[in-house]
């Protein structure tokens, strides 16, 4: 630790300050040595102590919480494209290396697109790097097919960067979800990698098929053969009929961006949430409640002969185990700065997304997953849900009389 | 009476707690009156280096106000004015000469008080400079003592952390506690309330049974006992109203000061924190030295702060304590920076959040220093602050319309009836370590002027 110590305020330093040759880059040093160091700067007004959280032990907490999100999807990634080659049982270890195998050049393709734009903001605004773009960048690939070509997520990721964040003044003053602003990018300009229903599963030219080598040559073909509808996109054809068993859905051994197939892995993300409270809970609740409700309707109607879309059949808490909505409502709806920030706004916020999502869902004809225009349209209107809570707390003090 | 049981705020849980015995500090050498430690005022000084004075004599008045007084604790010689920049005072320092030369004031009866008109009580306050005690909503800064309050506030109940136990600042004092709220309830035309903690079966006579003063209770983590926090619930502090706050020590030298016609500086004050070389009460005078207090063994490195780790003032090992203060803590400064320190589990340090280790063990007390553990960030995090002020008040929203200046909406959110100990705690847990209590004091001063 002294060795670091010294090296990094002794050595490297100097050359960052003030009339140093890399004066310029001062901050992207700055968030170096922090990352290594918590700051040993003494309070000068206000309280004299202070708690031991800050922003990056928030960001590691949220982090922590979607690794198990990362580890099921990666080996679902795996498992998908192994089954897909015909391997009847893909073992534990050989589906995740196989999953890493797609999901890594991912990660590192988000991180190093959006940790440059970030850096290079962060130095000509003159303020810290912030930590929030580690949050960003793991949410982004979560939500991210794993077939998507890496160019798209760079330009993806950009996007997501620049205008959900940057234009706004970087972290804290964003209107949108960064991560949800990336994949709505790349859900209506590269309509065809992303929200086809069909191309889900990722294909490996090198696996071998019945014994044969597959070559690139046959790579186009293999892309055809492994194509796989997701459950969501069978859901809206066919309703409930082709469905995967709710224990399937509950695992995550299903067709679907990496992050979001496994509901356990929700919910072991929303108890680390919860229980550090750096997710809240009330919007959590919101979002299955009105959910629940939208699809709860849906089913009284279709039992009656109502309506006749097949996806309107299909069993409520089905519904809330397909697509994205389990991870929507945990990681996405959640989001203290583009989310509503009073408690009472909260609960509306969420019910809110939970209805909006599944009516999307339920209604829309088009595409079948409505989690992530719901949050991005419920985050817009985020302010408007809490200037009137906080407007009812002032016409409370003004009738006190 | 009724009693308020408030679930939002917390109780740090800090080592250092100072124990229930009260001993005599040493007279002090010295004595020195900061005009900083007064909000509200701009001083103006009546001695200069060289002159006697007597206790209870005038040191500095209020340039907007003259009777405005601020008086010399002992009977000495000003031996120091210390200035800041562009000559702004600092300290006005009086060594003691060890007599009893003291100025006179009409002694009048506990129960005379009651008959007395308010013009005399009012009058021999703002002479002796014990009406300076009194601290004004809104602004939290000196009343103006040409306004009448609506209603006086006094809490006994004492929730900061490592704070002193009310019951030893009253001991002996009953009678004198009791003369000081028959003075005050001479001053307003409403009413003074004294609030005190629910449930606690030891308190003092002198809280149990004043009379002349409507009581209630109040129970919960801090803030509960701030008194800002009780007048919200009691009867809020509305746009026009003006009402005064003031604490038992304070109470119990105005009793004095009529009984015994001769002002009374006396503290009760709490010795507490990591550094402090013995933690217990003791009795001295206002203004006294931190050294004094505290004992001369004092580690000079330590953070000295009169009042609380929250919301106290920063003095120096050779320093003076502040006018008001009934504490006195001592904490180890920071030193090292932690390696690695936002990521490992940490189950060694205190956090409001649940996202160190530390949560799963919530009797244990921990060691607190002056860092500030993290860089300062815009705001993230939502519904913390809300969950530390007691209030219906949106604290969040309240510090951004502050920041950008926004006065009509800053009155709306109840900048009014706000102080900025009330969002200490804000301070604390903030992970984006936004300075709240300092903001909010911009606040509160832009309003006065523009408002």
């Amino acid at each position: 630790m002294k060795f670091l110590d010294d090296i990094i305020h002794n050595k490297i330093k100097p050359h960052f300050d003030k009339g140093g040759k890399l004066e310029q880059f001062y901050y992207a040093f700055e968030a170096g040595e922090s990352f290594h160091f918590v700051t040993d700067k003494r309070t000068d007004t206000g309280a004299h102590v202070r708690d031991h959280v800050d922003l990056k032990r928030m960001m590691v907490t949220v982090i922590l919480a979607l690794v198990p999100c990362f580890l099921i999807g990666t080996w679902n990634v795996g498992v998908q494209q192994l089954s897909a080659a015909g391997v009847a049982s893909p073992g534990l270890v050989e589906s995740f290396i196989q999953g890493l195998g797609k999901v890594l050049p991912l990660m590192l393709t988000v991180y190093a697109t959006g940790g440059t734009i970030e850096a290079i903001f962060a130095c000509i605004r003159k303020h810290e790097i912030n930590e929030g773009f580690l949050v960003s960048g793991f949410l982004i690939t979560l939500v991210m097919p794993p077939t998507l070509p890496l160019w798209q997520a760079a330009m993806g990721t950009a996007f997501g960067v620049f205008i959900g964040k940057e234009v706004f003044g970087g972290t804290g003053m964003n209107i949108l979800n960064p991560a949800l602003t990336a994949r709505a990018f790349c859900f209506f300009a590269f309509a065809q990698q992303m929200s086809g229903d069909k191309v889900w599963v990722a294909p490996n030219e090198n696996l071998v098929l019945n014994g044969v080598q597959l070559g690139e040559s046959k790579a186009l073909l293999m892309h055809e053969a492994v194509s796989m509808a997701t459950p969501l996109g069978n859901a809206a054809k066919t309703g409930a009929e082709n469905l995967p068993s709710t224990m399937e859905m509950f695992l995550g051994t299903i067709p679907g961006s990496i992050g979001e197939t496994s509901v356990l892995a929700c919910l072991i993300g929303a108890a680390i949430l919860i229980i550090s409270g750096v997710g809240s809970y009330r919007t959590m609740l919101g979002t299955i409640i009105g959910g629940a409700a939208v699809t709860i309707l849906f089913n009284v109607l279709f039992d009656k002969g109502t309506v006749e879309a097949p996806i309107l059949g299909v069993n409520w808490i089905q519904h809330l185990f397909l697509g994205g909505f389990a991870f929507g409502l945990v990681f996405m709806c959640t989001d203290p700065v583009s989310s509503a920030a009073t408690n009472t706004g909260k609960w509306i916020f969420g019910i809110l997304t939970g209805i909006l999502a599944m009516t999307i869902r339920c209604v829309n004809p088009a595409y079948p997953e409505g989690m992530m225009l719901a949050v991005l349209f419920m985050n817009v209107f985020a302010p408007l849900i809490d200037h009137y809570v906080v407007g009812a707390s002032v016409k409370r003090r003004l009738a006190r009389g | 009476m009724a009693t308020y049981t408030l679930k939002k705020g917390y109780d740090l849980r800090i080592v250092g707690a100072p124990e229930s015995t009260i001993e005599d500090a040493p007279s002090p050498e010295s004595v020195a009156l900061d005009p900083r430690d007064f909000h509200g005022i701009r001083p103006k000084l009546s001695v200069k280096v060289g002159d006697k004075v007597k206790s209870g004599s005038p040191i500095f008045f209020s340039k907007d106000c003259e009777d405005l007084k601020f008086t010399s604790p002992i009977s000495g010689e000003v031996v120091e004015i210390r200035r800041g920049d562009r000559r702004a005072l600092q300290e006005i320092v009086v060594k003691a000469d060890g007599s009893d030369a003291h100025e006179e004031f009409a002694t009048i009866s506990s129960d005379d008080l009651l008959q007395t008109p308010r013009e005399t009580i009012l009058n021999n306050l703002l002479k002796s400079g014990l009406f300076v005690s009194f601290n004004q909503r809104p602004f939290a800064i000196v009343p103006d003592p040409s306004v009448a309050p609506r209603d006086i506030f006094i809490s006994a109940y004492f929730t900061g952390p490592l704070s002193a136990d009310v019951n030893l600042i009253l001991k002996g004092n009953e009678a004198a506690f009791q003369a000081g709220l028959n003075a005050l309830s001479k001053l307003t035309d409403g009413d003074v309330y004294l609030s005190h903690e629910a449930g606690r079966s030891d308190l003092s006579d002198a809280i149990t049974k004043a009379a002349n003063v409507k009581t209630n209770t109040f129970k919960g983590p801090h803030p509960a006992g701030n008194v800002g926090i009780q007048i919200h619930h009691i009867k809020p502090v509305k746009k026009g109203d003006v009402v005064w706050t003031i604490d038992p020590q304070a109470v119990i030298n105005i009793g004095k000061l009529f009984i015994e016609g001769k002002a009374n500086y006396e503290r009760v004050v709490a010795v507490a924190g990591e550094s402090a070389p013995s933690k217990k009460h003791v009795k001295t005078i206002a203004c006294a030295p931190v050294k004094t207090v505290a004992g001369e063994q004092i580690n000079e490195a330590a953070r000295c702060i009169s009042g609380d780790v929250l919301s106290g003032i920063q003095k120096s090992a050779n320093g003076y304590t502040a006018w008001n203060s009934c504490q006195l803590t001592l904490i180890p400064e920071i030193n090292k920076k932690e390696f690695m320190g936002w990521v490992l589990p940490n189950p060694n340090v205190e956090s409001f959040s649940r996202t160190f280790w530390s949560w799963l063990s919530p009797k244990k007390k921990y060691s607190h220093n002056t860092g500030y553990h993290g860089g300062e960030r815009a705001f993230v995090a939502t519904g913390e602050y809300e969950s530390v002020v007691p209030m219906d008040i949106f604290p969040v929203h309240l510090i951004k319309c502050i920041m950008y200046g926004d006065i009509e909406a800053m009155e709306g959110l109840g900048i009014l009836e706000v102080a900025p100990e009330d969002f200490a705690l804000c301070d604390f847990i903030c992970v984006s370590k936004i300075e709240t209590q300092t903001i909010l004091r911009d606040g509160l001063e832009l309003y006065r002027k523009e408002g």
